[in-house]
C-alpha cells in the first residue's frame, strides 16, 4: 500500500464509520463504483473495526497492566500415586513443579524421597529422553554432600518426575543466619560445598544452578547440594554436543550462562562465587535496584560487582522493592557482632577470592572449583591466597575496550547522573527529618566520591579526545560537592563523606594529564575544602582522634605540595602539633603513629630538599622506629609490613648520600626482605615492582663501592622481577620506564668498566626506547642522565665534540624552569652537568670557555653550601668544580707566554685543588661516584694534582 | 522547587523548540531514563488491581523533571510527545525482552517471584502492535504519533490534539480509522 492509496481509503473510511451500518452498503457502492479493490479494502477495515471493548487500543495500554493470574496447578494430595511412590504430602514448589515427600508404594522400600514433578511446559518425551542418558551419571554421583537421585520416570496422567534423596534440611543462608555463624564458620561449610562440586566436576557433572535454594544444611550441620545436573536434563537446547542453557535463575547465573554461550566448570564456580558472596555479605553482588531482567543480565555481562566489604554498607531504601532486605546493622549481627569487624574480616583475602570468582571471563576466574577452595583454605588457615585485586588498569582497559565509542558519552552521562544525584540530595537535606532519605544520601555522596566521577575519570584519562568530558567531569564534580557543603553544616557525617570528596577529587585534579599550574591550584582549593570540613567536624568533636587525625592529615597532605615553600612548612608544622597531642592522648592507635610517621618522611623529604641531610636522615630514622613500633604492636595493620619495608628503604637510601654506605647497603636488604615478606602475605604487586626499586638502589650504592660485580647481581635481580611484569602489563608505562631504567643501569656498569663503545650502544638503544616511549622527561631515568651518561662514554672513547653535545642537552634537561623551587637534588646534578661541559670542553682545548661551565656548576650549588648544613652531595659537586678550575688552569700553562705568567697559573691552579680538597675533606668516606651517581675527578686525583703544582712552585 | 536538573530538563526543551536537534539528543536519554524509572516503579510495585494510569506516569515524569512552573504550553506539548514515543519503547522493549527469553528456552524463567504485570497475551499483542505502528507510520506519520499520544501515553483526544496541534476533531477520525487499520494488521500479522 501506498501513502496515497492510503489516504484515499482512509477518507472513504472515515466517513463510512460516521455513517449507520445500513447507509454504509449503500455509501460504498456509490464511492467505490470504480474501484473494487478500494471497496474490499474498506469493507475488510471496517469488519476489524470491532465494537468498543475488544481492540487492544480500546484502553490506554498501562491501564490494562494487571497482575498475571496465578499459574495452574497440578497439586497432588496425600496418599495419590505417581509411578511406585506415594505421596505423603506437599514440601514445596519451585520453577519446574512440585517437590512431595513420598514414600515407595510397594513397600519395597520405607525410607522417604523426594519426588519433584515436572510442571507443563516442557517436551516430556524429551525430558524423559534426557533423563535416561543422564540417569547414569546422575545416579552414580555417591558423596556425602551431594543428593542422591534414585529414579524418575513418568507417571499414568504423563507427568515426568523425578526421584532424590529426601533432604531434612534448612536452605544454606537461613541456617547461617539462623546459627549466627561467623565468617570462619561460613567458610567452612562453604568449602565443604565446593568439595561436592569438584567431586561432581571430576566425572563430568556440571550442576548449572547452583544457588543457596539448592543447598541444604541438614541438622547435623552437613550442607547437601541438591539438583545436580537437573538442569540439563530439563533444558530442551541441549543437545549431543552443544549446551546452550539459558539460566534457569539468574540471579545466580554467569554472564556466559546468560549470553547463551556454552556452560563449563567455570559457571558453576561463578555461581558458587556468588552464593559465597551472599553469605559473607548478605548482599547481592548487583545492586538491589537491579530488578528486571534485562538490567540483572546487563549487570551480570557488564558491571563489576563491588567489594563485599564495601557492599555490606550499602544502605537499603525500606520502601517498595527492597522491603525486609537486612541492614548493615542486622548483618553484621549475624556475623562478626559489628560493621567494623565484618568490614576487616571481609576486606582483603576475602574480597579478593570472591571477586576472582566472580570474573566476567571464565578464564580468569579459579580455573577450578578445587582452587577456589583451596584459596580459602589458605585464608582459614592464615596463609597467602592466590587471589589478587583486579589490577586497575586492567578493568579500565576492558572499560575502554568495551565502550570505544560510548566512553566520552559514558562522561557526559555520568555528569548528568551526577546532577540527579544532587537533586535528589538537596530534597533529601530539606526533608531533614526523613530517615530513609538522609540513609540515601549517605549512599548517594559515597557513590559520588567513591565510584562515579572517580572511576569514569580514571578509566578515560589516557583516552585521545577526552578531555573536554574529563574537565566536564571534574568541573560538575567540583560545583556539586560546592553546593553540598553550602548547607552540610552541622551535619558531621555529611561534611565528613563531602571532605573525603574533595580530598579525592584532588588527587584526580593534581594527576590530571595537563597538570599545569592551573589544575595543581584546582587541587590545592579541593584539598583546603577538605581541611576546612575535616577543620569543622574535629572542632565539633575534639575528643574523636580521627577527626582530629583527619585534620592532622590534611595539613600533612597540602605540605606535600609546598614541600620546599614556607606553607608547606607551616602546614607540616601544623600536622605535627596535632599528632604531637595525640600520641600523648591515644599514642597507642596505630593510625595516630602512622599519621606521625609519614609526617615525619615529609619532613624528612623537606630536609632533603634544603639540603639538610643529617636532619634529613634523622627524620627518616623517626619515621623508621614508628613503623617498627607499629609492626611491634600491631602486626595486622594493614599495610605495615610494606610500610615499614618502605621506611627501610628510604633510610637506606639517604644513608648513602651521607657516605655511609655499607649502611645503606644493609638497609636496603632489610628492605627487600620486608617488600618480600609483604608480597608473601598477600600485598599487591606492585610491592614486587618497589623491591626491584631497592635493588636498583642497591646496585647504585655498589657502584659507588666499586663492587661492580655485587652491582650486576643486584641489577639482575632487579630485572627478573621488572621484565615479567613489564612484558604482562605493556600498558603500563611506570613499568616500562622502569624497564628500560635497567638497560641504562646496565650501560652506566658497562661505561664504569670502560668498555665504552658498548656502552655507547646499550645507553643509545635504551634512549631511543625512552624517547618512543611516551614517558614524561621527568620519569626516571630521564633524559638529563642518559645525556650524562652518553657523553661520559663519549669521553671515554676521546669523542669530546659528542661527548660536549650530550652534556649540554643534559644541561639544559636538568635545569629548573622558572619559577620552580628547586629541590637539592637538582642542583646537585645540574652543577655537575655544567662541571662535565667543562670537562669536554677542556679536552677541546676550550680553557676559557670550560672556566666559565665550572664557575656555573659552582654557582648553581652555592646555596646548598652557604647553609653550613651537611650536604654531602653538594660537597661532591663543588669539590668537582673547583677540581675542573684548577685543571682548567694547569692546561693554560700551556700557552703562558711567560714564566711569570706560568707560575701565576699554577699558583692559582693550586688554591682552586685546596678549595676542592677542603670539601672533599668534608665528604664522609669519599668515593669516585657521586651520591647523584656521576663521575668526579676523585680525591686522589685532585691531590695530586695539587702536589704536582706544589712542587712546580717550589721547585720555582 | 527548580532544580538544577529541571532548569536543565527546560532549557533543552526551549532549545528544541528553536530548533536544535542537538538538546533533542541530550533530552531523550534524560526523559527515558526517568520515565523508566517510574515505569519500573509502577510494573514492579503495584499492587494487582491497582489501576495505572500512563497518563499519571508521563505526568509525574514530566513535573518531576520540569516542575511545576511550566515553561510554556509548547515544551510541555514537546516533552509528551518524546514522554510517548519512549513510553512506547520502554513497554515494548520490555515485552520483547520477555518474548524472547521464552523463545531461548527460558521456560522456568517466569517463576513466582518474577511474575511481573504483563500478561503472556498482552506481550504478544503489544509486538504486533508495534510492528503495525511502524508500518502505518510509513503510510501516515501523523496518525501513527495519535497512536502512541493516546496509546502509550494515555492522553486524551483534547490533549493529544493540543499536543500535535490539530483539532480535535482530526485526531477523533485520525484515531478511529487507525484502530480499524491497526486491528487489522495485528489481526493479519498474528495468523
Amino acid at each position: 500500500m501506498t501513502p496515497e492509496r492510503w489516504q484515499q481509503i482512509k477518507k472513504v473510511l472515515e466517513v463510512a464509520l460516521a455513517l449507520d451500518t445500513a447507509e454504509r452498503g449503500p455509501y460504498l457502492d456509490k464511492t467505490c463504483a470504480n474501484d473494487a479493490d478500494l471497496r474490499q479494502e474498506v469493507e475488510s477495515l471496517l469488519a476489524s473495526h470491532q465494537p468498543t471493548g475488544k481492540n487492544i487500543l480500546d484502553e490506554p495500554l498501562a491501564n490494562i497492566l494487571a497482575a498475571e493470574p496465578a499459574p495452574a496447578r497440578h497439586a497432588m494430595g496425600t496418599g495419590q500415586r505417581i509411578g511406585a511412590y506415594k505421596i505423603i504430602e506437599e514440601i514445596g514448589r519451585g520453577g519446574m513443579g512440585e517437590v512431595y515427600r513420598a514414600v515407595r508404594a510397594d513397600g519395597e522400600f520405607t525410607k522417604e524421597v523426594a519426588l519433584k514433578t515436572v510442571r507443563g511446559g516442557f517436551d516430556v518425551a524429551s525430558v524423559v529422553e534426557r533423563f535416561r542418558n543422564e540417569r547414569q551419571i546422575l545416579a552414580s554421583l555417591d558423596h556425602p554432600n551431594i543428593a542422591r537421585l534414585y529414579d524418575g520416570g513418568t507417571s499414568d496422567e504423563g507427568i515426568p518426575y523425578l526421584v532424590m534423596e529426601l533432604v531434612d534440611g534448612v536452605l544454606i543462608d537461613s541456617y547461617c543466619d539462623a546459627d549466627k555463624l561467623n565468617i570462619t564458620r561460613r567458610l567452612e561449610l562453604f568449602v565443604q560445598v565446593c568439595s561436592a562440586v569438584q567431586y561432581a566436576h571430576q566425572r563430568l557433572v556440571i550442576h548449572r544452578d547452583i544457588k543457596p535454594g539448592n543447598i541444604l544444611v541438614t541438622k547435623e550441620g552437613v550442607p547437601k547440594l541438591l539438583d545436580f545436573g537437573i538442569a540439563k536434563i530439563l533444558d530442551p537446547a541441549t543437545t549431543m554436543n552443544v549446551t546452550l542453557v539459558r539460566p534457569m535463575t539468574p540471579e545466580y547465573a554467569s554472564p556466559e550462562q546468560i549470553r547463551g554461550e556454552p556452560i563449563t566448570t567455570a559457571s558453576d564456580v561463578y555461581s558458587l562465587g556468588v552464593v559465597l558472596y551472599q553469605l559473607l555479605a548478605g548482599r547481592s553482588p548487583y545492586r538491589t535496584e537491579t530488578r528486571t531482567r534485562h538490567e540483572l543480565s546487563e549487570a551480570i555481562t557488564n558491571t563489576e560487582p563491588e567489594r563485599p566489604s564495601t557492599a555490606i554498607l550499602r544502605r537499603i531504601p525500606s520502601d517498595g522493592a527492597d522491603r525486609g532486605k537486612r541492614t548493615a546493622e542486622q548483618l553484621c549481627d549475624v556475623r562478626e557482632g559489628s560493621l567494623s569487624k565484618l568490614q576487616k574480616r571481609l576486606a582483603g583475602d576475602l574480597d579478593n577470592i570472591v571477586l576472582k570468582a566472580l570474573r566476567k571471563e571464565p578464564q580468569r576466574r579459579y580455573s577450578s572449583v578445587e582452587q577456589l577452595a583451596e584459596d580459602l583454605r589458605k585464608h582459614l588457615d592464615g596463609r597467602p591466597v592466590s587471589a589478587r585485586k583486579d589490577s586497575w588498569s586492567y578493568r579500565s582497559g576492558k572499560f575502554i575496550r568495551r565502550h570505544k565509542v560510548g566512553v566520552t558519552a559514558s562522561a557526559l552521562a555520568a555528569a548528568m547522573l551526577v546532577a540527579g544525584v544532587v537533586v535528589t540530595l538537596r530534597e533529601a537535606r530539606i526533608a531533614e527529618n526523613n530517615r530513609l532519605r538522609a540513609e540515601k544520601r549517605f549512599d548517594d555522596v559515597r557513590k559520588l566520591s567513591n565510584s562515579l566521577i572517580f572511576e569514569i575519570h580514571d578509566s578515560i584519562q589516557n583516552l585521545q579526545g577526552a578531555t573536554p568530558a574529563r574537565k566536564l567531569l571534574l568541573d560538575r564534580a567540583l560545583e556539586y560537592l560546592d553546593k553540598l557543603s553550602a548547607d552540610a553544616s552541622g551535619d558531621p557525617d555529611l561534611q565528613r563523606e563531602l571532605a573525603w570528596g574533595y580530598q579525592r577529587l584532588a588527587v584526580v585534579q593534581g594527576n590530571s594529564e595537563e597538570s599545569n599550574l592551573g589544575n595543581v591550584k584546582a587541587a590545592l582549593a579541593s584539598d583546603h575544602k577538605a581541611l576546612s570540613l575535616f577543620e569543622a567536624v574535629a572542632k565539633a568533636n575534639p575528643s574523636n582522634t580521627i577527626d582530629q587525625l583527619n585534620v592532622a592529615m590534611m595539613h600533612r597532605i597540602l605540605s606535600f605540595s609546598e614541600l620546599s615553600g614556607a606553607s608547606g612548612r607551616e602546614d607540616l608544622e601544623k600536622a605535627m602539633e596535632i599528632s604531637g597531642c595525640l600520641l600523648k592522648t591515644d599514642g597507642q592507635n596505630p593510625k595516630v603513629k602512622s599519621e606521625r610517621s609519614i609526617e615525619y618522611q615529609n619532613l624528612a623529604l623537606m630536609y632533603s630538599a634544603k639540603g639538610d641531610r643529617p636532619h634529613a636522615l634523622e627524620s627518616y630514622q623517626e619515621n623508621l622506629k614508628l613503623k617498627e613500633n607499629i609492626l611491634r604492636a600491631n602486626p595486622d595493620y594493614r599495610g605495615i609490613v610494606r610500610a615499614h619495608a618502605m621506611a627501610t628503604g628510604q633510610l637506606g637510601d639517604e644513608l648513602a648520600q651521607e657516605g655511609q654506605r655499607k649502611e645503606s647497603l644493609a638497609a636496603l636488604d632489610k628492605a627487600i626482605l620486608g617488600f618480600e615478606e609483604a608480597i608473601k602475605s598477600g600485598a599487591p604487586p606492585d610491592v614486587a615492582r618497589e623491591a626491584a626499586v631497592a635493588r636498583i638502589k642497591k646496585c647504585n650504592v655498589q657502584l659507588m663501592e666499586s663492587d661492580i660485580a655485587d652491582a650486576l647481581e643486584s641489577l639482575r635481580e632487579a630485572s627478573q622481577t621488572i621484565l615479567p611484569m613489564a612484558k604482562l602489563d605493556p600498558e603500563n608505562t611506570m613499568l616500562r620506564s622502569d624497564a628500560i631504567g635497567l638497560e641504562f643501569e646496565r650501560g652506566v656498569i658497562l661505561t664504569l668498566q670502560g668498555k665504552y663503545a658498548s656502552a655507547v650502544e646499550t645507553l643509545q638503544v635504551a634512549f631511543k626506547k625512552y624517547e618512543a616511549s611516551g614517558v614524561s622527561s621527568e620519569d626516571p631515568p630521564g633524559k638529563g642522565a642518559f645525556h650524562m651518561w652518553l657523553g661520559e662514554a663519549e669521553m671515554g672513547r676521546r669523542d669530546f665534540k659528542v661527548a660536549l653535545q650530550h652534556f649540554q642537552k643534559a644541561t639544559m634537561e636538568l635545569a629548573v624552569p622558572e619559577g620552580k623551587a628547586i629541590h637539592d637534588d637538582f642542583r646537585c646534578q645540574l652543577a655537575e652537568s655544567h662541571v662535565k661541559t667543562g670537562r669536554a670542553l677542556l679536552s677541546l682545548g676550550k680553557m676559557q670557555e670550560a672556566s666559565t661551565e665550572f664557575q656555573e656548576a659552582l654557582e648553581t650549588i652555592t646555596p646548598s653550601l652557604v647553609t653550613a648544613l651537611q650536604d654531602v652531595p653538594a660537597y661532591y659537586a663543588a669539590a668537582d668544580g673547583y677540581a675542573g678550575l684548577g685543571d682548567a688552569r694547569l692546561r693554560e700553562t700551556r700557552s703562558a707566554k711567560s714564566d711569570d705568567e706560568r707560575s701565576k697559573l699554577i699558583a692559582n691552579a693550586r688554591d682552586f685543588y685546596v678549595k676542592s680538597v677542603e670539601y672533599w675533606q668534608k665528604i664522609p668516606n669519599p668515593s669516585r661516584v657521586s651520591p647523584s651517581v656521576f663521575v668526579v675527578k676523585s680525591e686522589g686525583e685532585v691531590a695530586r694534582s695539587l702536589a704536582r703544582c706544589k712542587a712546580e712552585l717550589a721547585g720555582n | 522547587m527548580e532544580t538544577g536538573g529541571s532548569r536543565q530538563v527546560t532549557e533543552l526543551l526551549v532549545r528544541w523548540r528553536q530548533g536544535d536537534r542537538q538538546a533533542l539528543d541530550a533530552l531523550i536519554p534524560l526523559v527515558y531514563e526517568e520515565l523508566r524509572r517510574i515505569a519500573q516503579h509502577f510494573l514492579q510495585r503495584e499492587r494487582p488491581g491497582h489501576t495505572l494510569q500512563s497518563t499519571a506516569l508521563v505526568h509525574e515524569a514530566y513535573v518531576r523533571m520540569v516542575g511545576q512552573n511550566l515553561p510554556q504550553w509548547q515544551s510541555r506539548a514537546h516533552f509528551f510527545g518524546i514522554a510517548a514515543q519512549l513510553m512506547r519503547q520502554i513497554l515494548v522493549d520490555h515485552a520483547r525482552t520477555r518474548q524472547a527469553a521464552k523463545r531461548g528456552g527460558d521456560v522456568f524463567k517466569l517463576s513466582l517471584d518474577e511474575s511481573s504485570a504483563l500478561p503472556e497475551q498482552k506481550d504478544l499483542d503489544l509486538i504486533a502492535l508495534d510492528d503495525a505502528l511502524k508500518s502505518l507510520s510509513d503510510l501516515d506519520p501523523q496518525q501513527s504519533r495519535i497512536v502512541e499520544l493516546r496509546y502509550f501515553a494515555g492522553l486524551t483526544i483534547e490533549d493529544t490534539s493540543e499536543v500535535m496541534g490539530i483539532s480535535p476533531a482530526t485526531v477523533k477520525r485520525d484515531w478511529a480509522t487507525a484502530r480499524a487499520w491497526l486491528q487489522r494488521e495485528m489481526m493479519r500479522g498474528g495468523s
